[in-house]
């Protein structure tokens, strides 16, 4: 197997699944008219309704939703079970899973005035299924805030060549704010100085790294070179489990990148969450196209970065720790995430994206379109570490990548900066605007009853609190597949509610329905795998060892999935009570919707 | 989410443009109906970037019709360029 091969598949796949399957599903099921009026022309504001340009939504769209998870998700999946469960599923997710459930929960608030995942629910199903899916969302926000957090914090602090172009990124961020909102200077030259001296501070990696490295190492000196938390990690010794420290080092960074996420949380979005976007959009572009690009051309210009090396499969269920297990079913789907199918797309989606769609054709071209591109870029993460990139699994992705990116002639030790970099622009931007919808959604969730809450300061405060909490206590595997078991339960919950929906207009339901059934059986079951995993793996070596932290962390996180574990069966019956509710009447007649004007 | 993204998504000068850009676009569908077309870009964003790049903008906001470009806030000379547009090529001519 070699990377020309893998990209053939993804294109085909890509082609296939978007051309016979996904939009046979628009024009049959849905049937997406382009004379119906949408949210974003009924209720234009400017702001949240507004009709947008369907490529530049595509761009939008994309940029909110990938992250670390298909990139992380892959690397964690081939280093588990080998390379052919992994693909098989990237390239079986995508294709009758994760497109339906992106495009659908657009569809779902686009033919529902707009409204979010929750007030849908609470209007077809339940107002108790409304509370209890606001509470889902804010534990699974907090995973995935936690694990990202963690992520970037383990990079930061391992990779100082990397410090310099992040630190870049946020002043060149902030600087566009000013210079486009309050200079009022014209773009193309605000966006050639921001993002041009971006690039420059990223590939300038490997001279600044000297510099950053003692910054790591007088932090460290702090404490004597001790450990602030010493806990078990399963991961570690060639998955027999070994003690993990925490330093200062790693403690400093995750509090930095909290503290970047807590601005990007309280101050206005044209200050800096949509700069920083914007300035990180170019970062990850240029790393993506040439990085497929180079896997493509690898097997003819650079035979030695092109070939797999890692065993195809490595078996059923690996040994992880001393007493973990880690089946392929269910752990797999839930270790990779958003490339294959993902509930933060939905998320996302039902409550920014399809307020924005100017016309109903535009559904499946920036859904489906945006989780078809997400794929790819769970199959280049998979090829980065398939060609034999060793080490942790942002450092293969980094090193695999920039291998890719050498092809076209970049030296490899800047290509692979470009690499990281574009690894923590694609996981920081996200990040903070989790921890933006992680505020509000504890504002709605608590804010009446606690008003503190109400206040953008304490909320924000306290998202960023629990998830450094879950950072410096939790083991990073364990942590990732909650944030896995979790995400992909909320996909499976986007679902349920599309498929209720779907009964209730008196659609054929069995597209939406049928993964949902698969999801949200693979995701209570991971979940129930993980809290087993996380007690007998780690909270039990560590409270052996008397540690209090891990033991705390660990106990939290069995707690928090478990709790994942109720909600879900609390909404999986009222679903299934209001979807046989409308499976039994009589179909009623679809809404008309105004026309466009 | 709504609300807390109204509040933060443009500074008051830029947000006070934009409604009264808003107003504008509202009258120009109602006076000339189907016969003008009005597309909206944000400027920042990548087809922000390449319209800006192309037709050399870089003050906002700019407004093109058929060509002929303006770039400020006085709507009139928008209007001004629209009627021109009709009147030398009205429909059905």
């Amino acid at each position: 197997m070699n990377t020309l091969v893998a990209v053939i598949i993804g294109a085909l796949t890509v082609y296939l699944a978007y051309t016979l399957y996904a939009r046979r599903i628009d024009r049959q099921v849905i049937q997406s008219d382009p004379k119906r009026a949408t949210p974003a022309t009924l209720f234009m504001d400017g702001v949240d309704f507004m009709p947008t340009n369907r490529n530049i939504l595509f761009g939008y769209h994309f940029k909110s939703i990938a992250a670390a998870g298909p990139i992380v998700g892959a690397i964690v999946a081939a280093t588990l079970w080998g390379w052919l469960p992994s693909i098989i599923w990237l390239v079986l997710g995508v294709s009758f899973i994760g497109w339906a459930s992106d495009y659908s929960a657009i569809v779902l608030s686009v033919r529902n005035e707009g409204n979010s995942l929750s007030a849908v629910a609470h209007r077809l199903v339940s107002p108790r299924t409304r509370r209890v899916l606001l509470l889902a969302i804010f534990f699974y926000l907090l995973l995935v805030a936690g694990a990202f957090v963690g992520i970037m914090a383990a990079v930061l602090d391992s990779q100082p060549r990397t410090h310099f172009g992040i630190i870049a990124l946020v002043v060149m961020g902030l600087l566009l704010g000013q210079m486009l909102y309050r200079w009022r200077t014209g773009l193309v030259g605000a966006t050639v100085l921001t993002v041009g001296i971006t690039f420059l501070a990223i590939l300038s990696g490997p001279w600044t790294e000297e510099i950053f490295k003692a910054v790591n190492a007088n932090l460290n000196a702090l404490t004597g070179n001790a450990a602030i938390v010493t806990y078990f990690d399963p991961t570690l010794a060639g998955f027999k489990g070994a003690e993990a420290k925490i330093m200062p080092s790693l403690l400093f960074w995750a509090i930095a990148i909290c503290v970047f996420c807590y601005a990007g949380s309280v101050l206005p979005i044209w200050r800096m969450a949509q700069p920083v976007v914007y300035v990180g959009f170019w970062i990850t572009a240029t790393a993506m196209v040439l990085g497929l690009g180079g896997a493509a051309l690898a097997t003819f210009v650079k035979p030695e970065v092109a070939q797999f090396q890692i065993p195809a499969f490595k078996g059923w269920n690996p040994q992880l720790g001393p007493a973990g297990i880690m089946p392929l079913w269910p752990m797999l789907f839930v270790t990779i995430a958003c490339g294959a199918i993902s509930g933060w797309h939905a998320l996302f989606g039902a409550v920014g994206t399809a307020r924005q769609i100017e016309n109903e054709a535009d559904m499946l071209p920036v859904g489906g379109g945006s989780m078809f591109t997400e794929f790819l870029l769970g199959l280049l993460a998979l090829l980065a570490v398939s060609v034999g990139s060793k080490g942790a699994p942002v450092g293969a992705f980094a090193t695999g990548l920039g291998g890719f990116i050498s092809v076209w002639g970049v030296p490899v030790q800047y290509a692979v900066s470009l690499a990281f970099a574009a690894f923590i622009v694609i996981v920081l931007v996200v990040t903070q605007l989790i921890f933006r919808v992680m505020r509000v959604t504890l504002t709605e969730w608590l804010g009446e009853t606690i008003p503190p809450f109400r206040n953008q300061h304490v909320a924000s405060f306290v998202s960023v609190v629990l998830a450094l909490l879950l950072v410096v206590t939790g083991t990073w595997i364990y942590l990732w597949q909650l944030f896995g078991g979790a995400n992909q339960l909320m996909a499976a919950l986007s679902l349920l509610l599309v498929t209720v929906w779907l009964a209730s207009v008196g659609k054929n339901w069995l597209y939406a329905g049928l993964p949902m059934i698969f999801m949200y059986i693979t995701t209570i079951a991971s979940l129930l795998v993980t809290a087993y995993n996380l007690y007998f793996n780690v909270y039990q070596p560590n409270m052996a060892a008397g540690r209090v932290l891990p033991i705390v962390g660990s106990g939290l996180m069995v707690l928090m999935a478990l709790l994942l574990v109720v909600a879900a069966l609390f909404i999986g019956i009222d679903g299934w009570r209001a979807f046989l509710k409308y499976l039994r009447r009589p179909a009623a007649a679809p809404k008309a919707a105004p026309a466009r004007g | 989410m709504h609300r807390e993204q109204i509040q933060g998504a443009l500074p008051d000068d830029l947000a006070e443009e934009w409604h009264a850009l808003s107003e504008w676009v509202l009258g120009v569908a109602q006076r000339y109906g189907s016969r003008v077309t009005v597309r909206l870009v944000d400027v920042a964003s990548l087809e922000g970037f390449f319209k800006s790049l192309f037709r050399r903008f870089n003050r906002y906001p700019a407004f093109v019709v058929n060509g002929k470009k303006y770039v400020g806030s006085d709507f009139s000379k928008v209007d001004d360029l629209i009627s021109e547009r009709l009147t030398a090529h009205p429909v059905g001519s």
